[in-house]
């Protein structure tokens, strides 16, 4: 069954750098930190300009403005009196944004746990009393304009969760569940990469984020609540689910309704709607199904998933065929 | 005046002297400074030389790591390039941000201090000539070994900072964090030898009448430096010697499974790491003041208020360290004190900018070289400085941590901060070193192109970090707008990497290394390092009664040439300086300092050899090196500490000062005290690694050996510092025997060694393994580092046992008997304490 | 080593507030404990850099001679911009 996702945006658009994420935010994590952004860029502006008009006539400008300029008097105010001054009000606006971002909540906010690995995304989204419902990989999927509270963990290494147009960074560290909270108050695709440096590569480690309106979210999470067990729909893709299992990918891979329990990788359990591939890096496709699979070392050199290039042409397609009708 | 010390200040009147100085006194100098030649010139320990060759080493270094970024720069102009192979790029950018932070930034500034603070303050060299050396050789074959691991693949691959657990053997399985890891080491021994000289240099050894108010504003810069230095560097030594324990030996201070936490490494490193920056600002922002008032031909104003500014800096810059984890979860509370802290060492720097700018305005600069370099650096740093305040404040900094922006904000201050007044330097002192000065106009071009470039190169960073690009990535994907950027500050880093190599084209053609015959007084600067300089310095040490003495007396240079102030021959036929009081520089002692030797050569190179043999695990050659290296060591220090005679020598106009000093005021005392606060923060931070874990993860956590343990050890250590103290008492005393002190000393040694052995094997004895959780890696660490302090109690004991029985321990006082004491009486305090507070937590079994 | 004390004085009363904050911080976390003591170190420490600036600036026009001017001087500074830093560390306490 086809998810139904708004088609306004695209992916391409969710990883798009203009205008910056930064300073387009979606949701009010990332709204509140822009006008305090604008602010500082003004203040800087300002600064760079006081600083080059001293320094003009320092240099330039005629005897007596120059004998006016230089002094102690100069020192004490553009040196002491003026940073104080703009200072003390920018603390107290950043310190006040702080406390407000990260505000306590109601405690009733939907919960998912993000996990980070190397060099891809556990997503676990939990119920009301913490424990896991339903497994995913990769790509978050959230209702619009509600708060979500994110767990974050990290399986090996440090990693970093940012998906700038919903909200500022927080770091993935082992042995610690840090807790951060994104909002999307538009529906669309908003595109995030690993920002904490993991290692190989870290470069190639990027996700998305959908966010549906309620009611779409809602029907997403119950459909896929229910086990994914359908027949294949063609030989190809029952071949393909055979190789699954010979091949060895069910010792990594996790399709729910199967015997296929591996937890090493990504759970694949729905692979064939999610947008990207390789954790946000490929467009989803047969082509990039079979390239993938058949050599992801050329694609995403040192991930954890070996190159099965011995695996002849044929094969390949049966296994993509199988993917596509994970959906 | 109260007088510091007991010298009549009125004896100053006798100077200038007047009369021919006798034939021969300056022949008699010359003779005792004289540099060897041939081969044997690598022996040399004057800082003219060792100067040289340390800002040459540094700046080759500064070449490298930027050849290593524009390799970078071509790979990031384009999306998914394979001009590098993404392992290999991950090395580039570690060993990028390694040699520039370690191997080119603070040796760069230290190499400027060693060459220009002892003409600055008139001394004839630093206080410890063949400790320079040694710093320096091991610094320079450390380095290049280090380097050289590009070659075999071997670089560390973990960013500059290397995290855990992904430098953790787990996830570094290779010899490539261990290259990191123990190449530092050599660095951290370098640059803890410079801070000892720089803090003795700038508090003992300045020309008479410098007070404090006197004194140049580099020389606080560097003094301020130094204490930074003592304060910061044993966070990361010992941060090092953690990982590099858990890599070795699996003792898990950063693996959360067994109770260690990731973010301990992250707290050692930036509680060094925040401070490191400042430590390399300070000295280029002291010479931009040095600088700024020569060029605009006036005083500097706020030079007072400047003074102030380094040492809110120096306090303040250790409270900010945090603000590098602001993403780590933190509690809150915290992570706003590390704010406000940020936001406060922000204000001192801009004093400094203000009062080179209100210098510039009362002046009438001259437009030449060294004011573009120090113009282009205010403007750059203060670019780097806004960008600083932006990212102090909290929210903001969540969304640019970690993003090109912050690569575009670090490269702004240091390259403004830092790189552009280092050119500065270089044009405007070059003068001072070489025959020739270098070429104003192909200075114009370097400095345009260098500007140019930079800006070109990390203006728009700014804007690619807003878009989304983290740091370290080797590419990036197409479709994601960030082409553009990335190819303009491609394009900037070919122009700047011109400005560089016309710079080498000009050294080439005109830098000629002289002392003697130098380009001189170029700039027309006012402070001491421009007098006429020989091998020896200064021919006299002058009496300084202003802070720009030639420009406030136009005759000195002739008269200081004359020899008509302090020590204006060889006093007594050796290498000599003026020791004098640290606030007000009265007179206090002659210091007699060693000529040229290979030992601290050959101890650098076996230093040197030891760790770098141990990275790559050939343990028997790690450890022969590391005999040998104290073997050299302590030929080394054999030829030190002999008796000077006459006792009394006369300075000048027949004022007759010491020739051996002991006591808390002899300068091997203070080295002494430094190196022992060094080793005391180690301890500090250990506590802290202590506590932190077991805050962390407090449930693997188990008391430990039974408390009858306690108050034996505890005894014992007590007791053997109580006989070090001991033993210089009875040195003193008419009727002890030759061999009583000494035998007070062995005997401490022997207490020492054995309350060691008991305290470790009751950690054994109580099952603890150093392998077993957070709690036994720590203890074990604690132990580790008083076992290697018991050693060298041990050797230092043994060695002052021969020179007693060479007759060499003078009475009734001796310096090397006071070293060894202080040295064996902080060891059994630290003993002590650490035996206290690793049985009192989580409670006394 | 007195004259040192003195010169740096604020500058030390600034180091006791600020790690003794950041302890609080670490034991306590983000708590109505922690914001209470950090109030409480940072009134008591601000009154010290501010007495200190006051007597130092108070010495600095009675000094004899002017190395004396000069110490005072300075000592009166580096408290008073102690006072300046040790405010800006307490608002967490207040904002957060």
């Amino acid at each position: 069954m086809r998810q139904p996702i708004s088609t306004a945006l695209s992916v391409g658009d969710a990883l798009a750098g203009w205008p910056p994420p930064v300073l387009d935010p979606a949701g009010p994590y990332a709204g509140s930190v822009v006008m305090l952004s604008w602010l500082l860029f003004a203040m800087a502006a300002l600064v760079v300009a006081v600083v080059l008009a001293a320094l003009w006539i320092a240099l330039f400008g005629s005897e007596r403005t120059k004998h006016k300029l230089g002094g102690p008097w100069l020192v004490w105010t553009g040196g002491v009196a003026f940073p104080i001054v703009v200072l003390t009000g920018l603390l107290v606006w950043g310190l006040a944004l702080t406390s407000n971002l990260t505000a306590p909540l109601r405690g009733d906010e939907m919960r998912v746990r993000v996990t980070g690995e190397m060099w891809w995304w556990r997503i676990a989204y939990l119920d009301g009393s913490g424990s896991p419902v339903l497994h995913d990989a990769n790509e978050l999927h959230i209702p619009v304009g509600r708060p979500i509270v994110l767990e974050l963990e990290a399986a090996d290494v440090i990693h970093s969760f940012w998906v700038p147009r919903l909200s500022g960074k927080l770091d993935m560290i082992p042995g610690r569940t840090t807790i951060m909270r994104i909002q999307a108050d538009e529906p669309g695709m908003y595109g995030g990469q690993c920002a904490e440096y993991c290692g190989g590569p870290h470069a190639l480690m990027g996700f998305v984020v959908v966010a549906h309106p309620a009611e779409r979210f809602a029907a997403l999470m119950a459909a896929r609540r229910t086990p994914a067990a359908r027949p294949p729909a063609n030989a190809d893709a029952a071949r393909g689910a055979g190789l699954f299992r010979t091949t060895g990918c069910a010792a990594c891979h996790r399709i729910a309704g199967t015997d296929a329990t591996g937890l090493a990788g990504p759970d694949l359990t729905h692979v064939a709607s999610r947008l990207t591939l390789g954790a946000g890096i490929l467009p989803n496709n047969r082509g990039t199904l079979i390239g993938w699979t058949g050599n992801s070392q050329a694609i995403k050199p040192g991930n954890r998933m070996p190159a099965y290039s011995t695996l002849p042409a044929a094969d390949l397609r049966a296994i993509a065929a199988y993917l596509e009708t994970l959906r | 005046m109260s007088p510091e010390t007991s010298f009549d200040p009125a004896l100053y009147g006798r100077f200038p002297t007047s009369g021919d100085r006798p034939a021969g006194e300056l022949a008699e100098l010359e003779r005792a400074w004289r540099v060897p030649s041939g081969w044997a010139r690598l022996t040399a320990v004057n800082n003219n030389y060792v100067g040289l060759w340390y800002v040459a080493t540094a700046f080759l270094f500064f070449l490298l790591a930027g050849v290593l970024a524009l390799v970078m720069r071509v790979q990031l102009a384009l999306p998914l390039q394979g001009v590098l192979p993404q392992e290999t790029y991950n090395q580039f950018f570690t060993m990028h941000g390694t040699l520039m932070m370690f191997l080119f930034a603070v040796p760069m500034v230290e190499a400027l201090g060693v060459v220009l603070l002892p003409q600055m303050l008139a001394a004839r060299d630093l206080p410890f000539p063949r400790l320079s050396a040694y710093a320096f050789w091991a610094y320079f074959v450390g380095g290049l070994c280090f380097f050289a691991s590009l070659f075999f693949g071997l670089a560390p691959d973990g960013g500059w900072f290397m995290y855990p657990p992904l430098t953790s053997t787990a996830f570094s399985p290779g010899i490539n964090a261990d290259f990191w890891l123990l190449g530092i080491g050599f660095i951290e021994i370098s640059a803890i030898a410079g801070a000892i000289e720089i803090i003795v240099g700038v508090l003992r050894t300045r020309a008479p009448g410098m007070t404090l108010a006197r004194m140049p504003i580099f020389a606080w810069g560097m003094l301020v430096f130094a204490a930074m230095i003592v304060v910061a560097f044993p966070s990361v030594i010992l941060g090092t010697l953690l990982l590099e324990l858990e890599r070795a030996l699996n003792w898990p201070f950063f693996d959360p499974t067994r109770g260690g936490d990731p973010l301990l490494w992250q707290h050692l490193f930036w509680f060094f790491g925040h401070p490191e920056v400042y430590i390399i600002f300070l000295p280029a922002s002291a010479l931009v003041s040095m600088m700024v008032s020569t060029l605009a031909r006036t005083r500097l104003v706020g030079h007072d208020l400047i003074v102030l500014a380094f040492l809110a800096t120096g306090f303040i810059s250790f409270g900010v360290w945090a603000h590098h984890m602001f993403a780590t979860g933190m509690p809150m509370l915290s992570v706003g004190f590390f704010s406000a802290a940020s936001m406060a060492v922000s204000v001192p720097a801009g004093i400094q900018v203000f009062a080179w700018i209100a210098t510039l305005a009362i002046g009438k600069p001259v437009f030449n070289t060294p004011t573009l370099f120090v113009v282009g650096g205010l403007f750059t740093f203060v670019l780097g400085g806004v960008t600083g305040v932006m990212v102090a404040m909290v929210p903001f900094n969540w969304q640019v941590h970690d993003t090109h922006f912050i690569v575009a904000h670090l490269h702004y201050v240091l390259i403004g901060g830092m790189v552009f007044p280092m050119f500065a330097t270089f044009y405007h002192w070059s003068g001072m070193t070489s025959r020739r000065a270098l070429s104003e106009r192909m200075g114009k071009w370097v400095f345009w192109l260098m500007f140019a470039g930079m800006q070109v190169i990390f203006l728009p960073m700014h804007l690619t970090g807003l878009m989304g690009m983290p740091r370290r990535v080797y590419t990036y994907l197409p479709g994601r707008d960030l082409e553009v950027t990335n190819m303009i500050s491609t394009a900037g880093a070919f122009v700047f990497a011109m400005g560089v190599l016309l710079f080498l084209v000009d050294l080439a053609r005109n830098f000629r290394f002289s002392i003697d015959d130098n380009a001189g007084n170029v700039y027309g600067a006012g402070t001491l390092e421009w007098l006429p300089t020989g091998t020896y310095s200064t021919r006299s040490i002058p009496i300084v009664t202003s802070l720009y003495p030639l420009w406030d007396d136009a005759n000195l240079a002739e008269k200081v040439e004359q020899g008509r102030y302090f020590l204006p021959g060889a006093a007594h036929g050796r290498r000599e300086t003026l020791i004098t009081s640290p606030l007000r520089a009265e007179p206090e002692y002659v210091q007699t300092m060693p000529g040229p030797s290979a030992w601290p050569l050959l101890a650098a190179i076996f230093t040197a050899g030891f760790f770098l043999i141990l990275t790559v695990q050939a343990y028997a050659a790690a450890i022969a090196s590391g005999i040998l290296a104290v073997i050299a060591l302590l030929r080394w220090l054999w030829q030190t500490d002999r008796p000077v005679h006459p006792g009394h020598v006369d300075v000048g106009a027949g004022i007759m000062l010491p020739t051996y000093v002991t006591g808390p005021r002899s300068h091997g005392w203070w080295a002494m005290i430094i190196l022992l606060i060094v080793i005391g923060m180690m301890l500090l931070m250990g506590t802290f690694s202590f506590l932190y874990l077991y805050g962390v993860h407090p449930q693997f956590w188990r008391p430990g050996p039974p408390a009858g343990w306690l108050p034996p050890i505890l005894m014992g250590y007590l007791l053997a510092a109580g006989l070090a103290v001991f033993g210089r008492a009875l040195l003193a005393r008419k009727r002890s025997t030759l061999w009583s002190p000494a035998s007070a000393m062995m005997f401490a040694g022997a207490i020492l060694t054995a309350v060691f052995l008991v305290d470790l094997s009751s950690w054994r004895a109580s099952g603890l393994t150093g392998e077993a959780s957070g709690q036994g890696a720590i203890v074990h660490m604690f132990l580790a580092l008083q076992g290697m302090l018991v050693a060298i109690a041990a050797v230092m004991i043994v060695y002052l046992a021969f020179r007693n029985a060479r007759g060499l321990v003078t009475r009734p006082r001796n310096n090397s008997f006071d070293l060894v004491t202080l040295f064996t009486g902080y060891t059994g305090l630290q003993g002590a304490a650490i035996t206290l507070l690793t049985r009192l937590v989580p409670g006394a079994a | 080593m007195r004259a040192w004390l003195y010169l740096l004085g604020g500058m030390l009363i600034w180091a006791i507030d600020f790690f003794a904050l950041y302890i609080v911080a670490s034991v306590f976390h983000t708590s109505g404990t922690a914001r209470l003591i950090t109030l409480a170190v940072t009134l008591l420490c601000l009154c010290a850099a501010a007495w200190l600036a006051r007597s130092a600036w108070r010495r600095a026009g009675a000094a004899p001679n002017p190395f004396g001017r000069w110490t005072h001087k300075l000592a009166a500074w580096t408290a008073a911009a102690a006072s300046v830093a040790i405010v800006w560390q307490g608002l967490p306490a207040l904002l957060i």
